[in-house]
């Protein structure tokens, strides 16, 4: 094992599996009031905090520890201060929520919360999930008037990221042929503190877990988390033909819902997908553990303009890697299958369509 | 009913978030976050303006399975009101008024998982995965993460980085 890893000291590690495997272990059936008892020594749990942290793992590490004996470690101690952070970040995109969906809705526009505060309220507690962004489905008709509403929001807190609904192949939605009002009709009321908020109903928001966890090449175990609890808690009447049935791209939503399987041991008992998920690609959970090696959001940002590299022509290396996809943000923007097929070829495929692109849009003179 | 014998949690302003037997408090007047230990937690919930510390010690002796003590009690209002978490103000008796943790612990023999803690954490500033900016606002060029995730910021023409998807 290398010294370092992702300039995190790596000295003294010596077990067998790989980083990414030890944050599985630390994970598993973190999302449940009750988890697991968590085996892991101390060593592994000192080098491995670091990616918990940095990634926003950390709370739901906190969860399984604390009931160890590994719990007033130093790392621990860490972690247990991250959870209380992410506790305050919680109430305070709570209250954030209410206010910005009262906005719209004082404009009368109706809206849904979906992924973030949506999801944290199926964990045992809702600090256990990192805050981000609050994202909101609104109509198409209705975006732009939203859109303008929301500048003036100003939380100092919490960015908005708006997506018009229905009929957007964007991943924060894939609708995939249903309207926004089908979405609406589909959503759950969410009553707390005595306000009513509208969240994605539970076939859709699993749903767009799975899409979000592979647009961004799995690289946050919190996302694999969010899918298990989704998964586990959804209802008696859940209907998988709205998740799969007539979805073009089931298969992703299997593979994810069989990566939180056998990464995070999640229940997919009673699925259609409990087949698949034993029938994985051989090199997507090896791939998953080695994205989560890259912790910090700042890894996985978008890379600089082409034009502003090329002014500054020190930064040209970098551009040039930042371009290089991992083997499943190739996969997802090819449409291709996660089969056992090697990836190499849609990563280059898709290296070379990016340059294209660029190309073709310089000639157009954009 | 005398205010000093029936302590009252103040509630205006402040946005709570219980965590296990804890809580974090974001006071939205004073722009201060305050986390309190299972003890402060469980003596701030039992402080109805009904209650005399007696019974808060009493209730809070049966939740919490611990020996807490009327001196408890006070030694947590103290804090309490000293953060502003208390309607109104408390006259502490004057054995626990203040006196120190370390000296607290001393003076009555309180075992350290029993003493009240109220801690102020850190301003919270903008959440680490937050996008402020929509598509078409200005950017830094190093973008992240300052656009949302369809349009990261990049230079499109020479008036500047915006946030857009022209890479």
């Amino acid at each position: 094992m290398e010294s370092k890893l992702n300039g995190i000291d790596m000295a003294g590690w010596s077990s067998t599996q790989t980083i990414g495997e030890v944050i599985a272990r630390s994970l598993r059936g973190a999302w449940r009031a009750s988890p697991p008892p968590l085996e892991l020594t101390e060593v592994e749990l000192e080098s491995i905090s670091p990616f918990l942290l940095g990634s926003g793992a950390g709370p739901l590490a906190w969860w399984r520890l604390r009931n160890s004996p590994l719990k007033a470690t130093p790392p621990a101690i860490a972690l247990h201060d991250e959870y209380r952070e992410q506790s305050l970040y919680a109430a305070l995109r709570e209250s954030e929520v209410f206010r910005l969906t009262s906005l719209l809705e004082t404009a009368g526009i109706e809206s849904l919360v979906v992924k973030g505060w949506a999801i944290a309220r199926l964990y045992p507690e809702p600090g256990l999930r990192p805050s981000g962004d609050i994202d909101l489905i609104v109509s198409p008709a209705a975006f732009e008037r939203a859109r303008e509403l929301t500048k003036g929001f100003a939380s100092p807190w919490f960015g908005v990221d708006l997506h018009a609904g229905g009929n957007e192949s964007t991943h924060a939605v894939r609708a995939d042929g249903a309207t926004f009002d089908d979405l609406l009709e589909r959503s759950s009321r969410v009553t707390a503190s005595d306000r009513d908020v509208r969240v994605l109903g539970p076939e859709d928001s699993l749903r767009v877990l799975c899409f979000h966890f592979w647009r961004h090449g799995a690289w946050r175990p919190s996302w694999l988390c969010d899918i298990a609890v989704a998964l586990e808690s959804r209802p008696m009447d859940f209907n998988w033909d709205l998740t799969l049935g007539k979805n073009p791209a089931a298969d992703w939503i299997a593979c994810a819902l069989g990566a939180a399987h056998r990464i995070l041991h999640a229940r997919i008992e009673d699925t259609p997908v409990a087949v698949r998920a034993k029938n994985l690609p051989a090199w997507l959970v090896p791939t998953i553990y080695k994205q989560w090696a890259t912790p910090y959001p700042e890894q996985h940002a978008p890379p600089e303009s082409v034009r502003y590299v090329l002014r500054r022509p020190d930064r040209l290396g970098r551009a040039v890697r930042a371009r290089w996809v991992d083997p499943i943000r190739a996969t997802i923007e090819f449409d291709a299958p996660f089969n056992s097929l090697p990836r190499l070829p849609f990563q280059v495929g898709n290296y070379v369509r990016t340059g294209a692109r660029y190309v073709a849009r310089r000639a157009k003179g954009s | 009913m005398n205010k000093n014998d029936h302590p009252r949690a103040r509630k205006d302003g402040l946005i709570i978030q219980p965590m296990g037997n804890e809580l974090v408090v974001y006071d939205t007047n004073a722009k201060h976050a305050h986390n309190l230990n299972a003890t402060a937690s469980q003596v701030w919930k039992l402080c109805d303006g009904k209650r005399r510390v007696s019974e808060i010690a009493q209730v809070a002796r049966r939740e919490l399975h611990q020996p807490v003590s009327k001196q408890v009690v006070w030694y947590a209002l103290a804090r309490l009101e000293e953060y502003g978490l208390l309607e109104g103000s408390v006259t502490v008796p004057e054995a626990v008024a203040g006196i120190s943790r370390r000296e607290f612990l001393t003076k009555f023999a309180v075992a350290a998982t029993v003493v009240p803690v109220v801690k102020t954490m850190k301003i919270p500033g903008p959440a680490q995965e937050g996008s402020t900016l929509q598509c078409g606002d200005p950017c830094s060029p190093t973008g992240f993460p300052t656009c949302p995730e369809r349009c990261p910021c990049a230079f499109c023409d020479d008036t500047g980085p915006f946030c857009s998807d022209c890479l």
